[in-house]
């Protein structure tokens, strides 16, 4: 299954949503109304909309995700390499690595998730 | 409504002198200051918004009421728009095509307004819906957004920033919108809102809504809109070094979108032309203290020439008794001081009259100075007269109905050329005696070329006014048989005169010519039913101090007593107690009881004196006023009670005592004084 589009400001209500998850409706308008600025109208609609796309659900007042944020970044990457470097994954972390310095230990992580994905291979 | 509609028409149309002049002085400001052109904006604002009525003599507003809202009922629709030439093209057109059709129930005007207001209202109904619809629409895209820091929230629906609310005004701005860019439109948003432009720029949409069918008014709303940016752009780069103001003109180009149509939305803040931005903000220059200092004087001079309407009004205008807007409609024939006289010549000078707008004389009475008539005589037949004074400082008009009030001329030398051209020569004593040497074969033609004053109704009667003293009258039913008679009066004397074709006219003029003028007193009066009876006759003889028993000529005189003190008063009371009848009184008037309340302790402390009278009359319906109280030379006083009505109602007697209070006058120290009834 594909993972549902969510925008920006979505994203940053789920950042909330998955650092507190499970939490009461009630609670989540709070909260975005401290750090988003909501007002509790827009919370409920957003709580609606993202339930109906399938992102999370909404159980007495409960609320939990359905996605994870592993999962929403990795289809957030996906979508980045096919649409600015044609899929091609070396011209991304090419890209990614020409302003940026990497420091031994990142190097080492990347260089242990390489050899994991051949051992599964 | 269709009132409401001609006065905003009004302001519209007299606004539009002042956008124009704005459109103007604003292209000298364009490269100095932007900052000054809200003084100018804030004089059109002012404009569009208040019906104004402060008056200054430098306005420069030609007419401020072009369109009456009385055109509705006029015979003849006419604007006056201050520039003759228009009216001249204007008036013609409209004055035939608009006219109300005899027999038809309405007016057409009335029709045209009424349906040119409805359209009217609905535009504006249409501008405030699109303004709300607009307004709801971009804060339902943004209601998403994500607050960044206080009063700046970050949406991803919009590629613009803009801030956006009345009163509590918020920046947006995109998500993708990079750090330095951010803080440059930041910096421009925060001085919208430094300027108060949140609040400013949707009272300008709702000028404009009320305003929206006059286009001038939309060129001025898009251009304000350009200065409030260039404003805000102007505060950001005067704290900016120059080779920011680069990367500043740089976030320009880069964070507005480019080539988005013009957000309308008059709630937010749609960015214009950003091209002429860039150029403005790097070619700005401090102003000099030397520009900045004239421009406030000009925008001084400014406002006091656009923001006030011209001083006083017209005589057309004069609208205290009915109105008087068709004072210079259907003129068939003007007439001069009796002279007839060329009319467009005479109507062109009366148009440019101005007056004060309030009164200086507030009395509609007849014996108004009207030293110079202007006779405008209608196709109809009807005549309106326009009196001056001699000075021509003051006119009033009368349409025959109801005399307006009297007004202060302003600008007399408008009208002073035609007057003289048509006035006559004043008549002299030297004339008089000149023409008593013809005797009976003195007729009408023989003063016509003499300044007269028609004041006869029925009959024809002409007063030649000499001087304060003398005054001739000439009467009769015809003018082409002889005159009935040729006065000549003295006003220091009350009943005495002389008919120039057989009188001793230099004998009379020789006796009364030294004398002292008659001077009037202020006077108010009551007139109350006593009831009729011999007794009463007796008794008011009795208690009259300076009787004068006889009668002369036409005037009868009349029994009274003058009271000087509530004492008196109560004295005169007590004493007539038992032949007055102290409640009696008619629908129209009121008891004696009643009347006598008014004369207290403090209305004598006040220096007034109270003379009754007692006057009789032969029908119950008849009334008495009191036609005026004054002083001849230092030995004379007296005061004439006029009949009036009487005409109908049944026929017993009645008998009046009238109350007449003069103020500040010692009757002990004259040596007659007369009250008598004329």
């Amino acid at each position: 299954m594909d993972t549902p589009k969510i925008f920006e400001s979505e994203y940053r209500f789920c950042l909330l949503l998955w650092e507190n998850e499970p939490i009461k409706s009630s609670e989540l308008v709070r909260l975005c109304k401290e750090h988003l600025g909501w007002k509790p109208t827009t919370t409920y609609t957003v709580i609606k909309r993202l339930s109906e796309r399938g992102v999370l659900k909404n159980e007495n007042t409960v609320v939990t995700s359905l996605i994870s944020k592993d999962e929403v970044q990795a289809s957030e990457i996906d979508e980045l390499v096919n649409k600015k470097f044609e899929g091609s994954f070396p011209s991304f972390v090419a890209a990614f690595t020409k302003n940026r310095k990497m420091s031994e230990r990142e190097i080492d992580e990347v260089q242990k998730l390489i050899d994991e994905y051949r051992k599964g291979l | 409504m269709g009132e409401l509609f001609l006065s905003i028409l009004n302001m519209s149309l007299s606004a539009s002198y002042v956008a124009l002049a704005v459109f103007l002085l604003r292209l000298f400001f364009l490269r100095r200051s932007r900052r000054i052109t809200f003084v100018l904006w804030a004089v059109l604002g002012i404009r569009l918004a208040l019906p104004f009525s402060i008056e200054s003599i430098f306005s420069l507003i030609p007419s401020a009421e072009v369109i009456s809202p009385d055109i509705v009922y006029s015979h003849t629709p006419q604007v006056h728009s201050g520039i003759p030439a228009l009216n001249h093209v204007v008036n013609p057109v409209i004055g035939e095509s608009l006219a109300p059709q005899i027999g038809a129930s309405v007016n057409p005007l009335q029709v045209y307004v009424a349906i040119i207001s409805a359209v009217w209202a609905i535009g504006i109904a249409v501008m405030l819906v699109y303004a709300l619809v607009s307004f709801l629409r971009l804060s339902k895209r943004v209601n998403t957004a994500v607050i960044s820091e206080k009063g700046i929230y970050m949406s991803e629906n919009i590629d613009s920033p803009f801030v956006l609310g009345i009163f509590k005004p918020t920046v947006y701005l995109p998500f993708n919108i990079n750090d330095e860019c951010k803080n440059y439109v930041l910096m421009h948003e925060r001085a919208h809102i430094k300027h108060g432009d949140n609040i400013v720029k949707p009272i300008a949409f709702l000028l404009l809504a009320l305003h929206w069918f006059n286009p001038l008014i939309w060129i001025a709303y898009i251009l304000f809109c350009k200065d409030i940016e260039f404003a805000c752009d102007e505060r950001v780069i005067k704290t900016l070094e120059n080779d920011e103001r680069a990367n500043y003109s740089e976030a320009l180009l880069l964070c507005k979108a480019p080539s988005k149509k013009v957000k309308v939305c008059p709630l937010a803040f749609g960015e214009t032309s950003i091209k002429s931005r860039v150029k403005n903000v790097l070619s700005y220059k401090k102003p000099a203290l030397w520009i900045v200092v004239v421009s406030l004087v000009l925008c001084a001079v400014f406002a006091l020439c656009f923001l006030t309407n011209p001083k006083g009004m017209k005589l057309y205008e004069i609208n205290d008794a009915g109105t008087y807007i068709t004072l210079f409609d259907n003129v068939r024939d003007v007439f001069v001081c009796g002279e007839l006289a060329d009319t467009d010549e005479v109507i062109d000078s009366l148009m440019k009259v101005e007056i004060a707008k309030s009164a200086i004389i507030k009395d509609r009475s007849e014996g108004r100075a009207k030293d110079i008539q202007i006779i405008l005589s209608k196709d109809d037949g009807s005549e309106k007269t326009i009196n001056f004074n001699q000075e021509l400082s003051v006119v009033w008009i009368d349409n025959g109905v109801k005399p307006s009030l009297s007004y202060k001329i302003l600008n007399p030398e408008v009208i002073k050329g035609v007057i003289e051209k048509y006035t006559k020569a004043k008549l002299t004593l030297a004339d008089v005696i000149e023409l008593s040497k013809r005797g009976k074969a003195l007729s009408w033609a023989d003063f016509e070329d003499f300044q007269y004053i028609e004041t006869g109704s029925g009959l024809y009667i002409r007063q030649y006014k000499i001087d304060e003293m003398f005054t001739l009258s000439i009467g009769g039913g015809y003018t082409n048989v002889d005159p009935m008679y040729i006065y000549l009066s003295a006003s220091d004397a009350t009943d005495t005169f002389v008919d120039i074709r057989m009188g001793d006219v230099e004998a009379y003029i020789n006796e009364h010519k030294d004398n002292v003028v008659a001077v009037n007193k202020s006077f108010s009066f009551q007139s109350c039913a006593v009831g009729y009876s011999e007794d009463i006759q007796h008794f008011m003889w009795s208690v009259t101090e300076k009787k004068q028993y006889f009668s002369f000529s036409s005037r009868m005189y009349l029994p009274y007593v003058a009271i000087r003190s509530k004492s008196e008063l109560d004295e005169f009371i007590q004493s007539a107690k038992n032949v007055f009848n102290f409640d009696l009184r008619y629908e129209d008037t009121v008891s004696l009881n009643e009347a006598i309340r008014e004369y207290d302790e403090e209305f004598f402390k006040a220096g007034n004196t109270l003379i009754c009278a007692y006057t009789t009359a032969p029908t119950t319906s008849t009334r008495f006023v009191v036609s005026r109280a004054r002083t001849i030379g230092s030995e004379l006083f007296e005061t004439t009670v006029q009949r009036v009505g009487g005409e109908m109602g049944d026929t017993a007697m009645e008998g009046w005592l009238t109350m007449i209070a003069v103020h500040d006058i010692r009757l002990s120290d004259y040596m007659a004084v007369y009250v008598y009834q004329e």
